[in-house]
Order: C-alpha cells, then sequence, then structure tokens
C-alpha cells in the first residue's frame, strides 16, 4: 500500500509556508478586465454621441426641401464612418474584455454584444444630453491635427449652398444679412428675415452657424433657417 | 461516476486514513477549514485524489508517476487559490477546472501529447449503451477496441467533452465551468461528437 498522498502534500504546504493567496491578489486580472470593460463602454459611449450629434444634424425642413433621394447621398458622403468604426471597435473590445474575465466563458455573445451595445447606446444619448459631445469635440479634436472632414464630417454637409445647405462662420452681422465665411472659406452674404426661424438666443460674429435655406445669386443665401454648428473652427 | 482501476501501487485506501469528522462534511466546510489550518486540506485530498487521477488518464494518458507528479502540484494550487473558490460553482467543477488548466500547462511545458488515452472497456460500453441507444445487447472485445481507436481517433475537444458527460457524468454547466466554454459550445461539441463517433462505427460496419 502507498503511503497517503495527502501527507505529502501537506508537509510540502508546511515546508515550504505555502499559504492560501489573497482574493485580491487572485484576481487582480479579473478585476483589471473589467475596468477595461467600463473603459470601452465609456469610450463607445463618447464615440456613440458624436454619431447622433451627426444624425441630429438632418434637420426635417432639408428633408422636405431636398427629398429623401437625395438627402439619402448627401448622407452616405458625410456619415460619421470614423465615429461609426471606432463604436464598433469599442463594442467589440468590450467583448473581448468580458470574454477574459474569471467567468465571462458563461455569457452568450449575443448577451454580451447586447449589453455592451445598449450600455453604450443609453450612456451615448446621456453624454449627448449633457453636450459632453461638443466640449470634447471642441477641446481634443479642434486644431489637434485630426483631419476635419473625418472628425466633424456633418460639415461637408453644409457645403452644398446649391441644394439648400451652407454653414460657416460669421463674419459681420448687419441689420437683415451677415457675412459667412463657408465652411470651405467662400465669403457668402446671407439674407434674413423675419420670417426666418432663428435657433440661436443672440447671433454674435465668430458664431458657426448652419444655415437651410436658397441660393439666389452669386454668392448669395436666403436663409430659412439659422442654427448653431455644435463645434467651434 | 465511473470508477477507474488503478494499479494497487497507486491505490491507497482513504476512507482509513481520513479523518472520521471530515467524512460527512461538505466541500464548502473543508474549505473554510482548510484555510485555517493546512492539516484539515489533508480530508479534501482524500475526497479528490482518485477522481482526478482517473480524470487525468483518461483525458490525457500520462503514466503513473507523472500524474502524481502534476496532481501534487494541482492540490498545491488548490490550497493557494483556496480564497478563489466562491460558491457560484461546485467545488469539484473548480477542482476539476484546475486539474484540466494544469496538465494542459504541463503538456504545454513538455511540448508533446501523450497520444492516447485510457479507457475501460466497462466505461466505454457505458458511453455507448447510455449515450448512443445502441440496440445491441453484447459488444464483443473486437469491436471495443475498434470503437475505442475511433475514440482515441477524434479530435482533442470531442472527445473531452464526451468523456466529461459520459463517464465523469457532469451536467453541461459542470462541463461549461471545467472547460470555460459557453455552454452551447458545449452542447455543439457533445452532439457533433456522438455523430462522429456513430458515423464512423456505421462507416467502418464496427457492430
Amino acid at each position: 500500500m502507498k503511503i497517503n498522498p495527502a501527507k505529502k502534500i501537506i508537509d510540502k504546504i508546511k515546508s515550504e509556508k505555502i499559504v492560501p493567496e489573497s482574493k485580491l491578489f487572485l484576481n487582480w486580472k479579473n478585476y483589471l478586465f473589467w475596468i477595461v470593460w467600463i473603459f470601452t463602454l465609456i469610450l463607445g459611449a463618447i464615440f456613440f454621441s458624436f454619431i447622433i450629434l451627426n444624425l441630429l444634424d438632418i434637420h426635417p425642413m432639408v428633408l422636405r426641401s431636398l427629398g429623401l433621394g437625395k438627402i439619402f447621398f448627401i448622407f452616405i458622403k458625410t456619415a460619421p464612418y470614423l465615429w461609426i468604426m471606432l463604436a464598433l471597435l469599442a463594442v467589440v473590445s468590450g467583448f473581448l474584455a468580458i470574454r477574459k474575465t474569471k467567468r465571462g466563458y458563461r455569457y452568450s455573445i449575443i448577451f454580451i454584444t447586447s449589453i455592451g451595445v445598449l450600455g453604450i447606446s443609453m450612456l451615448g444619448g446621456i453624454l449627448h444630453i449633457a453636450n459632453v459631445n461638443k466640449h470634447i469635440g471642441n477641446e481634443f479634436f479642434i486644431n489637434r491635427g485630426m483631419p476635419r472632414d473625418l472628425a466633424f464630417p456633418q460639415e461637408k454637409r453644409w457645403r452644398h449652398p446649391a441644394e439648400g445647405m451652407l454653414g460657416g462662420e460669421i463674419i459681420t452681422i448687419e441689420k437683415d444679412s451677415l457675412d459667412l465665411r463657408g465652411f470651405d472659406n467662400e465669403p457668402w452674404k446671407v439674407y434674413y428675415s423675419n420670417e426666418t426661424k432663428i435657433r440661436i438666443k443672440k447671433i454674435e460674429s465668430g458664431m458657426m452657424i448652419e444655415v437651410i435655406g436658397e441660393k439666389i445669386g452669386g454668392n448669395q443665401f436666403r436663409a430659412f433657417l439659422i442654427r448653431p454648428f455644435p463645434f467651434e473652427r | 461516476m465511473s470508477k477507474c482501476k488503478q494499479t494497487p501501487s497507486c491505490a491507497y485506501n482513504i476512507d482509513k486514513q481520513m479523518n472520521n469528522q471530515n467524512i460527512s462534511a461538505d466541500d464548502k466546510e473543508l474549505v473554510i477549514a482548510a484555510k485555517a489550518n493546512p492539516d484539515e486540506f489533508q480530508a479534501i485530498v482524500d475526497r479528490y485524489w482518485n477522481r482526478l487521477f482517473c480524470y487525468i488518464r483518461r483525458m490525457f494518458y500520462f503514466n503513473q508517476e507523472d500524474i502524481e507528479d502534476i496532481l501534487q502540484e494541482v492540490f498545491i494550487k488548490i490550497y493557494r487559490y483556496l480564497n478563489d473558490y466562491d460558491n457560484k460553482m461546485a467545488f469539484s467543477t473548480w477542482v476539476y477546472q484546475i486539474t484540466r488548466n494544469a496538465t494542459i500547462d504541463e503538456i504545454r511545458k513538455r511540448k508533446a501529447r501523450p497520444e492516447t488515452v485510457w479507457l475501460e472497456d466497462e466505461d466505454l460500453v457505458k458511453v455507448l449503451k447510455s449515450s448512443f441507444n445502441l440496440e445491441k445487447e453484447f459488444i464483443d472485445k473486437e469491436e471495443l477496441k475498434k470503437i475505442k481507436d475511433v475514440i482515441i481517433e477524434m479530435p482533442d475537444r470531442y472527445r473531452e467533452v464526451l468523456m466529461l458527460r459520459f463517464i465523469e457524468e457532469k451536467s453541461y454547466e459542470e462541463i461549461m465551468d471545467i472547460l470555460q466554454l459557453p455552454k452551447g459550445t458545449i452542447a455543439s461539441l457533445v452532439n457533433r461528437g456522438k455523430k462522429i463517433i456513430l458515423d464512423k462505427i456505421k462507416s467502418k460496419k464496427i457492430i
């Protein structure tokens, strides 16, 4: 009969002074992956809030004047591809982080992805309501070397004066018109009247705006609606 | 659960050596006791040694000395990780999980996997009858040998899942925790594994 191996094991535990490790020490990797997951959720939510900002930029008035076909074409050209890709990357990274946690294998792909998408959407919506996306855009992406067309593709949407969409920076304000430097640096005279819907409390020079209206001559534009462009120049 | 026949040199009479008061204690009580006093850990080793020995031999087919070395490391690891065990899974499942991971680490260290598995005839018959609904009452030695060859030739992941399900008699939930794979993957591995064996048995006209 062989000696009970348990005795050998207990002797080794005692002689090498082996003790049960602390829970914190044993689980640090697990905690780390949960933190990574939360981090991907927050990042994904920021990217998603940029997507919301881009989508909400399409005003019903534009839909009416341009028609669905044309606005769809413009949207395809100016969709926030960078933010969509980064948001998707955040969902995938979040999925991988959860799978690396201690019990990550227990959750199905559908469950983890749904939770990720839901979390990113809800948090992204909150960030948008709190205007965090605008602050982040202005603080981190303006004049930081990132191509504007990539970071703020909706700017391209407002370079279509012939289609009734003009955007840019206000240079001077007069009684019934304002001088605008378009996003493509072209100077424009924008006329407005009492019928123009103005969604800005107080128009000031230096402001970035979006104008829906019609082109009435060379570089002249009649405004139906004026509203702020979310990012600075 | 079927018992594997250990050779006389590795078998030892666990019950006689176990502390009487620990025989009836459940795993969770043993864990609490072992954390407080390493001597109490002996009851856990006694309870699981033979089961894990058979598990490693069935799955990975190391020789007896190697299995004992692996198990010694496994139990040391279990002792060190005692604080990591939580009640969300059965203690036995957690122990199997550690054993499997340690054995795979050992295989990686040696850079060579044993090329066969240890399968008792009675285990095999049991698997065949309980899981494959074979109508034939008796399966002769020659047929068993051929079926054993089919199982040995199977990809590891199918063989491992089938053994855990039908020989170790683990539930899908337990197998999920031992292999750390999603439950859906386990179910599909079991079904595909069974199909592979049945198809081979039919195509080779074994039974």
